[in-house]
């Protein structure tokens, strides 16, 4: 596929509702972009616009280098080489589960029996096949759903919360799934979703809607570090680190997780060495010190500098934006931050002011997953 | 308007009709065939100005107000289409007095001016479709039936269309969708042109009229069946359309 | 039910060809309209529907009288009759089917409609998303979907235009063989006073429709069961 990125540009109004929608995106050709946002903030109306299911005149898409839509033209849905997966799990009812691949199959613009092969064994489905659409459960339905659209061989992969319509269970049933297909599809990924921990653990690239706009975008390590961001849902602040496992101690059974600036121990669960994984830390598990505690049963003690300290509305607490490392520059992109949430006092007590070097106790650390 | 306004509005029929039963007892029920509810409409509006009787009208089809009548619909009199549902009913012992009121006139209908011979018209039979009333059902088929056989006229059975009664065969023509038919002379309006066909060509269709056996004023029917006989009366029967029986006829009488 | 004479079964039959016939065409023609108003937001749509409709609630003799009008040599119909050189509508079998169609379109488009809306615009828009054009979506998505409807609507039409007397007895002229229908003749005994005969159609009419109307509630029943998935 071209590395050429996703251009979309888009201007809809709905005299009805009131609701607008004003879009002009560069998206990455590679990875999983979250469109992230409240319910009603347009994510799902910019993924229909892209997909040509909501007609957008005046619009401007081109996906891989082609033109999807121009100001003189536009291709119906149907010829656009996309898949899309749906919030509920759109399988047809009068076909099984064969039946819902074969009508993908037929239709798909190159077929290969070991990409179909592959593609059922990404998902699981082998023994799913001859069942009916009615005795699946949710998250198998959803499964199926997604094969389907990969199997029509699509450019660009479109999902709309497919995990919105499941229960939590059922969540965690596809959540590696879908990890896997990110580990292994060579095709952007657009993913709809309103839930922060399901962009945290997903995303790449992150695009921030609110009524309609988009209100911030990049790379998702840089934005999930973005309070702006993070006021979108109702999660607590909490910082977003990518690592890579550089270390395993079988005795305690902890692996080493290094990253930019640091690193951590965490609980062995047999990840593999050299592996990427994404960690998250909440800011109130953060604790901060001027000198290094070595009387403590905390393990995770970072070097970090005071980048900012911030008012909440909560004015007995304080947020403060640490850089991690003890000699990393402030203007180094690559550097990682760490958000700590301290209660007022302890920031007069301990006179905490931006530039000075200090010690980052975290007592939770966990892998995304 | 207020809602006593109202209620009184609604209640005024009702009013009425408790007014009328306490003056007049109850009013004489008629069931009358369709064919000649208009003529016996004007003989009312005639007899009401002789007697305070007050007269009220079912129209419909003899045969279905011959079933209801065996079931023992509240009626007085039943002026019938023909003289066969009527007898039925006296020998099962349902009515009495069965008399003969009228015969039914048939016409050749529509007719162009420069024909005056049905006999000419109907030998040619230049008719695609040619309606009659269904003889199964209604007398003035029947009689239809038996003209096309007296003169010896076959028409193929797409040609003949029939209507369940005379009305209906009058509408076909009537729609244009006939070209032309036997109907009854008491449907024609006097811009029409028709020839009647002559009498001796069917057996005369005898229409009768009964008392039924459950009246509860068999002596004001009886006055108004009498009033039947008047010249007056037989001037509006004539002026209907229909001839009136000769007194040597009567009910159930050749058949 | 031994005792049908010839002119019985003539009308019978006559019965059952009139309705498979108007029923094919119900089905052929209904799909487009109930399509039509199951989509269209144009100002039409209502009004167009209430004329549809309007069969379901008007007197079958009236709907009768205005096709003996219009299809009479004066009117809209037969004028276009004549016009292509065809044999006039009225007292034949064409024209029965005619009248039969309009008499029996409400319940055939409406079945057909419902069903249409349940399937709704999610299926066709999945269709859309797997490369099938629209009249792809129609035959592979649309119509499977909406089949119980497609079942109903042809059980109903069927029944229905078996029934059908009001409009036979305007438009049909009681022709043996070509309109004489099957509740024509019964009507026919009935009036006759030949309750004999006219009992013998009437309790044939009486369990077809019944079995029909079973027929219905079972597809009702089994459709209840398994259509309840994953949209």
């Amino acid at each position: 596929m071209g590395s050429e990125p996703i251009h979309a540009r888009f201007h809809l109004l709905r005299r009805q509702t009131g609701f607008e929608l004003d879009i002009d995106l560069d998206l990455p050709a590679r990875g999983v972009t979250a469109i992230f946002g409240r319910s009603g903030s347009g994510k799902t109306s910019l993924l229909r616009c892209i997909a040509g299911l909501e007609r957008c005149p005046g619009g401007y898409l081109s996906v891989a280098g082609q033109p999807w839509q121009t100001a003189s033209y536009s291709l119906p849905t149907h010829r656009r080489p996309l898949g899309y997966v749906f919030q509920e799990a759109s399988l047809f009812a009068h076909l099984n589960v064969q039946g819902n691949l074969d009508y993908a199959l037929r239709r798909a613009s190159e077929r290969s029996d070991s990409h179909t092969r592959s593609v059922v064994e990404l998902l699981g489905l082998e023994t799913l096949l001859d069942r009916s659409v009615q005795s699946l459960s949710g998250g198998e339905r959803q499964r199926v759903a997604i094969a389907r659209a990969l199997l029509i061989g699509p450019r660009v992969l479109l999902m709309d919360e497919p995990l919105a319509s499941l229960d939590d269970a059922r969540r965690q049933e596809i959540l590696p799934y879908l990890e896997r297909l990110r580990g292994e599809l060579h095709i952007p990924i657009l993913y709809v979703s309103h839930s922060l921990s399901e962009v945290r653990r997903l995303a790449d690239y992150i695009v921030v809607m609110e009524n309609g706009r988009q209100t911030a975008s990049g790379p998702a390590r840089q934005l999930l570090n973005d309070p702006a961001v993070l006021s979108q849902s109702d999660g607590e602040l909490c910082s977003v680190i990518d690592t890579e496992v550089s270390e395993r101690h079988r005795e305690w059974r902890l692996i080493r997780l290094s990253f930019v600036g640091g690193e951590v121990w965490v609980r062995d669960n047999g990840e593999a060495i050299g592996s990427r994984q994404r960690l998250s830390i909440f800011a109130r598990d953060v604790s901060l010190s001027l000198t290094e505690h070595r009387d403590t049963s905390i393990v995770n003690i970072l070097p970090c500098r005071i980048v900012a300290i911030r008012e909440t509305h909560d004015t007995a607490m304080r947020v403060i934006k640490l850089t991690l490392g003890s000699d990393i520059n402030d203007n180094d992109t690559t550097s990682n931050v760490l958000w700590a949430k301290l209660t007022a006092r302890s920031v007069a007590k301990l006179a905490l002011r931006e530039g000075m070097p200090v010690w980052a106790q975290v007592k939770s650390v966990a892998i995304v997953r | 308007m207020t809602l006593s306004g109202v209620v009184k509005i609604c209640l005024l029929p009702l009013f009425s009709i408790l007014a009328a039963t306490v003056v007049n007892a109850e009013p004489l029920r008629i069931a009358v065939a369709s064919n000649f509810a208009q003529t016996l409409e004007q003989l009312i509006e005639d007899y009401r100005q002789h007697t305070a009787v007050d007269l009220v009208l079912a129209k419909g089809s003899s045969g279905k107000h011959y079933a209801q009548l065996q079931r023992g619909a509240p009626f007085d009199l039943f002026f019938s289409a023909d003289d066969d549902f009527p007898q039925r009913l006296v020998d099962a012992g349902l009515a009495s007095h069965c008399i003969l009121y009228a015969y039914g006139q048939l016409v050749l209908w529509p007719t162009s001016e420069e024909i005056s011979d049905p006999a000419q018209a109907l030998g040619q039979f230049e008719y695609r479709r040619f309606a009659i009333a269904n003889p199964r059902l209604a007398p003035y088929g029947r009689a239809a039936e038996q003209v096309l056989a007296f003169l010896g006229v076959a028409p193929s059975p797409e040609q003949l269309v029939k209507g369940e009664n005379i009305a209906q065969a009058y509408q076909f023509i009537y729609t244009g969708n006939a070209q032309g038919g036997l109907v009854a002379r008491s449907q024609m309006r006097t811009e029409d042109h028709y020839i009647p066909v002559p009498r001796h060509w069917h057996e005369p269709i005898r229409q009768a009229v009964v008392i039924m056996g459950s009246s509860r004023q068999p002596q004001a029917a009886a006055e108004f069946i009498n009033y039947l006989a008047t010249p007056a009366a037989e001037r509006i029967i004539t002026a209907g359309g229909y001839l009136i029986p000769p007194p040597t006829d009567h009910c159930g009488g050749q058949q | 039910m031994s005792a049908l004479d010839a002119g019985d079964f003539a009308a019978l039959w006559l019965s059952l060809k009139l309705a498979g016939v108007v029923t094919v065409l119900l089905l052929v023609l209904s799909t487009p309209i109930a399509w039509w108003l199951s989509r269209s937001r144009s100002r039409l749509r209502d009004p167009i529907a209430a004329l549809i409709t309007l069969p379901l609630i008007l007197p079958p003799t009236v709907l009768g009288f205005y096709l003996l009008l219009a299809m009479g040599p004066d009117g809209p119909i037969g004028k276009v009759v004549a016009f292509f050189g065809l044999s006039p509508l009225p007292f034949s079998f064409a024209g029965l089917v005619v009248g039969s169609f309009f008499y029996s379109l409400p319940f055939v488009v409406q079945p057909i409609q419902n069903a249409l809306e349940a399937v709704g615009q999610r299926p066709l828009e999945v269709a859309a998303t797997l490369r099938a054009g629209p009249v792809d979506r129609f035959f592979t998505v649309l119509l499977p979907l909406a089949r119980p409807g497609f079942v109903t609507a042809a059980v109903l039409g069927f029944a229905h235009t078996l029934g059908e007397f009001g409009v036979v007895l305007m438009i049909g002229g009681n022709i043996p063989g070509a309109t004489q229908v099957l509740s024509v003749q019964l009507y026919d005994h009935v009036e006759a006073l030949d309750y004999a005969r006219a009992h013998r159609l009437a309790a044939l009419m009486l369990g077809f429709s019944f079995a029909m109307m079973l027929v219905l509630q079972w597809l009702r029943r089994r459709n209840a069961a398994t259509t309840d998935l994953g949209y």
